[in-house]
């Protein structure tokens, strides 16, 4: 009896050392990579890939343990035909294997951009090892690669870095993270085209700073959008949070007046009358007025009103350019006005989802309301 | 006649047959086996007998009473070491010799068995005919009168042992509540728990195990709560236990618990009267044993090891959240260092960034892959704690500075082990401390291991596998016929409520029903929460 329970024991034991530890590896034995970037190459059927790998002993370190000095990061870049195929040359230069599955950040160049990204995006799809919710940016105006070599002061790794400037830039209405699952999400849609956040090198090349976002028509960059049309942009897709808008004062002298965002909806109305499409844009906003170089007398509702008013305006002009330029100049859907028209309209849609963004979306007629109020106008009302 | 043991002390043998001749009756070897019971006539024969019998120690003290002045007429037997000499002289000596002289002075003659009877002033007295009665009476510290001439023998009842007072108990210490414990004593005990059980359902059934330590062993319950079967079979149980000797409540609980080869207790102990009481009243049966503090409790649940007597004396939000905290200390004492191990070794995504990163840093240059590293850890853990227990005070101290420079210091500034792991220890350690039960502790302390070794080698499946394979065995686990697990599986919904969290004392109405398999109610079925008259009244 004993010697029957000795041998299943033996036998688990030994059912252990078989199947285990096939995917063991300590982390010691793993480069943990924080970021990567996406070029073209000279060459144009290959890839450079680069890819920032974090020195652990660089970046952690308590009390008693003295944090070694230098870059808490590592880059290596490699050429290959495919990602897989740079990965591996990488590979070669490194002592430890690969570990992607805490990769933040995907760069990718704007050239690389511009002819596409749904093939190169494939591999980290593909890959079990990698995160859906890694960040995507692009580019712009310098080579990717060139954005991980860069130290931050306060953060250790470009792919922190990134993330968190990112995050800093929502807030403040100045961007829009994408993750490349919500990529994925746009790419396999015909209707509709993504937004990316854009990051650019200072004028000293020195540091990186966000720049508004790229608009892409399918899988390809098209164009740019400055910080103020992104921040009317995020206002229209309901996604604004504390957007700082800046008007001309409409009494006395023509000085600069600032606002913030308190809260925002903008509604879409879509109507198709005689065959013409029409989408009616309402945007009702709350803001707050933070700052003015001017002297107006704020205790008075009319002067509020004027204000509003104003401001209403030009929010208004600025909706109508942006939607105009996303028509006329890159023909691409980024209001999702295509899921309005799919739900009011579906019999309808199903003609016209095809060619939506070439065909039809550029001649959807706009017409913006918007309705502003100041409720709020800080500690003080005088101005001195 | 053979005598079986053990025997229930409560109902006396019956007196047996004629003697037929006491020098025959006893064998000298090992314990006492009359073949007769009975005393003799003659005084000299039955003290010779004991002589005998005990073999001419030198404590075994024998004062001939001289009540004529050529004859010895009685005598008073005892052992000197468990006997308060004081009683013996103030209340049987000094009255049974003066007794001589009364009958000297006025001549009648030679005093009558109830005239000897009455003049012993101590309280505890009572007669036998029983030569093994009176064995066992010395043995238990009791005088023992002889009468010239008679069959009746006087014990008289003056335990003149040291016992240590009622002090606080040391394993389960409450911050509220009482602060009695358990003494070694069998008679304290059970006036401890009298005391606080005032009602004669208490029944107290006195056994005695042991053959050479002959030690007496109560069995208590409430006979208008118990369950009649599970008290049956507690003293069915106890009464087949036929050893040399029991010392401690561990003879008897390994002798009678229900899965012997299991790591988890099914039976559980307590130094608390308090504590004894509350099982009790649920319906459990206690067994205490002379010459421990530890008295035992049957039938248990496993979650019972994961509740304090303090529980119920805190309010129940505080004995709430406590008791929540005492799971996940017990989830954290089975399976943190696993957990630790399985994410390091196979799952490093599951780990936050930043807390990968400074693992990685502290697992930087470690010589062990981490499953032995915790292995090792934990070795030193059980034995730097096994040290501590065990060594006199002073040196106590000095094993653990030792222990916190080696481990906390020198050991990670060396490389050895990551600080990451003596963290994952050093947590482990604390919750289970936690655990308030060292038995139930012992289960996850032991645990531990092979826990690690699956995490170690399989990753989260093995620890998943081994939760699996511990689920089931709980589950096949019985303790006097209770699920292990109930009432949570099988469940009885008026049973959690004082599993995973307390309820207000007004909402817990019925008593345990899988402790006594029937509904029954303790309290009044209006008791609800306390409503004070508003305006003051």
């Amino acid at each position: 009896m004993m010697l029957k329970y000795f041998l299943i024991l033996a036998q688990t034991m030994i059912l252990f050392s078989i199947v285990g530890c096939w995917d063991a590896l300590d982390i010691s034995r793993q480069a943990i990579v924080s970021a990567i970037s996406l070029d073209e190459a000279e060459d144009p059927d290959q890839l450079l890939v680069g890819v920032q790998v974090i020195i652990p002993q660089k970046v952690a370190g308590g009390l008693g343990q003295q944090r070694q000095e230098g870059e808490p990061f590592a880059n290596y870049f490699a050429h290959g035909k495919t990602w897989s195929e740079a990965m591996r040359k990488i590979e070669t230069q490194l002592t430890r294997s690969l570990f992607l599955d805490k990769t933040r950040v995907l760069i990718i160049s704007q050239h690389l951009a511009a002819n596409g990204i749904a093939d190169v995006l494939d591999f980290l799809l593909r890959t079990p090892q990698s995160r859906h919710r890694i960040l995507v940016v692009i580019a712009k105006e310098a080579p990717a690669s060139r954005f991980i070599t860069i130290v931050h002061p306060l953060e250790k790794e470009t792919g922190a870095a990134l993330e968190f400037l990112l995050a800093n830039q929502e807030i403040h209405s100045q961007t829009k993270p994408i993750s490349l699952q919500e990529l994925m999400g746009y790419l396999s849609e015909k209707s509709v085209s993504p937004v990316v956040p854009v990051v650019t090198l200072t004028a000293d090349k020195k540091k990186l700073q966000a720049e508004g976002m790229g608009v892409f028509r399918h899988d390809r960059l098209v164009g740019w959008l400055n910080q103020k049309q992104t921040q009317i942009y995020l206002l229209l897709r309901n996604k604004a949070i504390h957007t700082l808008l800046t008007t001309q004062a409409p009494i006395g002298p023509p000085k600069p007046v600032s606002f913030i965002l308190e809260r925002g909806t903008t509604s879409y109305e879509p109507v198709i009358r005689e065959g013409r499409l029409l989408m009616q844009i309402k945007i009702d906003a709350v803001f707050e007025l933070i700052e003015q170089r001017t002297v107006i007398d704020l205790t008075k509702p009319e002067t509020l009103k004027t204000l509003s008013a104003r401001l209403a305006l030009q929010i208004k002009e600025d909706a109508q350019s942006l939607v105009a330029l996303a028509q006329s100049e890159y023909q691409s859907d980024i209001f999702h006005f295509g899921s309005y028209f799919h739900r009011k309209y579906p019999e309808e849609w199903r003609q016209m989802k095809e060619n939506w963004q070439e065909e039809f979306f550029p001649m959807v007629e706009v017409q913006v309301e918007a309705n502003v109020d100041i409720y709020y106008t800080g500690k003080t009302n005088r101005p001195f | 006649m053979k005598i079986r043991r053990p025997r229930i002390v409560k109902h006396l043998l019956p007196a047996s047959k004629p003697a037929h001749g006491p020098g025959e009756t006893v064998r000298h070897e090992g314990s006492y086996h009359p073949q007769d019971d009975t005393l003799s006539y003659s005084l000299e024969q039955n003290i010779r007998l004991l002589k005998d019998l005990f073999g001419n120690v030198s404590d075994l003290m024998v004062r001939n009473l001289e009540i004529t002045p050529t004859e010895v007429t009685g005598a008073v037997v005892w052992i000197d070491s468990l006997v308060d000499t004081k009683i013996i002289s103030d209340h049987v000596l000094r009255p049974l010799i003066s007794l001589k002289t009364r009958d000297q002075v006025e001549g009648i003659g030679l005093p009558t068995l109830l005239e000897f009877k009455n003049s012993i002033t101590a309280a505890g007295t009572f007669e036998s005919a029983s030569m093994q009665q009176v064995v066992a009476g010395l043995l238990d510290g009791k005088a023992v009168v002889f009468m010239d001439q008679s069959l009746q023998a006087f014990l008289i009842t003056a335990p003149g042992f040291r016992e240590r007072s009622v002090e606080e108990p040391v394993t389960e210490v409450v911050v509220r509540g009482s602060r009695e414990g358990f003494t070694e004593s069998l008679k304290t005990n059970t006036g401890l728990v009298r005391k606080r059980l005032k009602t004669p359902h208490l029944r107290v059934e006195t056994l005695v195990l042991g053959r050479q330590t002959n030690t007496r062993v109560n069995l208590l319950y409430l006979a208008n709560i118990a369950n009649p079967s599970v008290v049956a079979e507690a003293r069915d149980r106890i009464s087949r236990i036929q050893v040399d000797g029991v010392i401690e409540s561990g003879y008897i609980e390994e002798m009678i618990e229900d899965a012997p080869f299991t790591l988890f207790p099914t039976i559980d102990n307590t130094e608390r009267p308090d504590t004894l009481v509350a099982q009790l009243l649920e319906g459990r049966v206690g067994i205490m044993i002379d010459g421990t503090p530890f008295a035992l409790t049957a039938p248990v649940v496993f979650w019972q090891y994961l509740q304090s007597s303090e529980d119920y004396y805190l309010r129940y939000p505080m004995a709430s959240f406590i008791r929540i905290l005492r799971y996940m200390a017990f989830l954290a004492s089975l399976l943190l260092p696993s957990f630790y191990v399985a994410a390091v070794t196979f799952h490093q995504e599951m780990i936050p960034t930043p807390l990968l990163i400074a693992t990685a840093a502290a697992r930087e240059g470690v010589p062990f892959p981490p499953v032995l590293e915790a292995l090792l850890m934990e070795l030193t853990f059980e034995a730097l704690r096994e040290a501590g227990v065990r060594m006199p005070r002073p040196i106590g101290q000095a094993v653990s500075i030792v222990g916190a420079l080696i481990l906390g210091e020198a050991a990670i500034a060396a490389g050895i082990v990551s600080s990451s792991m003596v963290i994952t220890v050093a947590g482990t350690a604390i919750a289970s401390f936690v655990i308030p039960s060292p038995d139930a502790a012992i289960a996850t302390r032991l645990l531990r291991f092979p826990m690690l070794l699956l995490a170690g080698t399989i990753g989260l499946f093995g620890i998943l596998w081994g939760t699996i394979f511990m689920h089931i065995h709980l589950c096949t686990l019985r303790s006097f016929g209770v699920p292990y697990l109930s009432p949570v599986f099988p469940t009885n919904y008026a049973g959690i409520k004082d599993i995973f969290i307390r309820v207000p004392h007004w909402a817990m109405r019925s008593r345990p029903e899988s402790v006594l398999w029937r509904k029954s109610r303790r309290q009044s079925p209006d008791t609800g929460p306390p409503h004070p008259p508003r305006n003051g009244g």
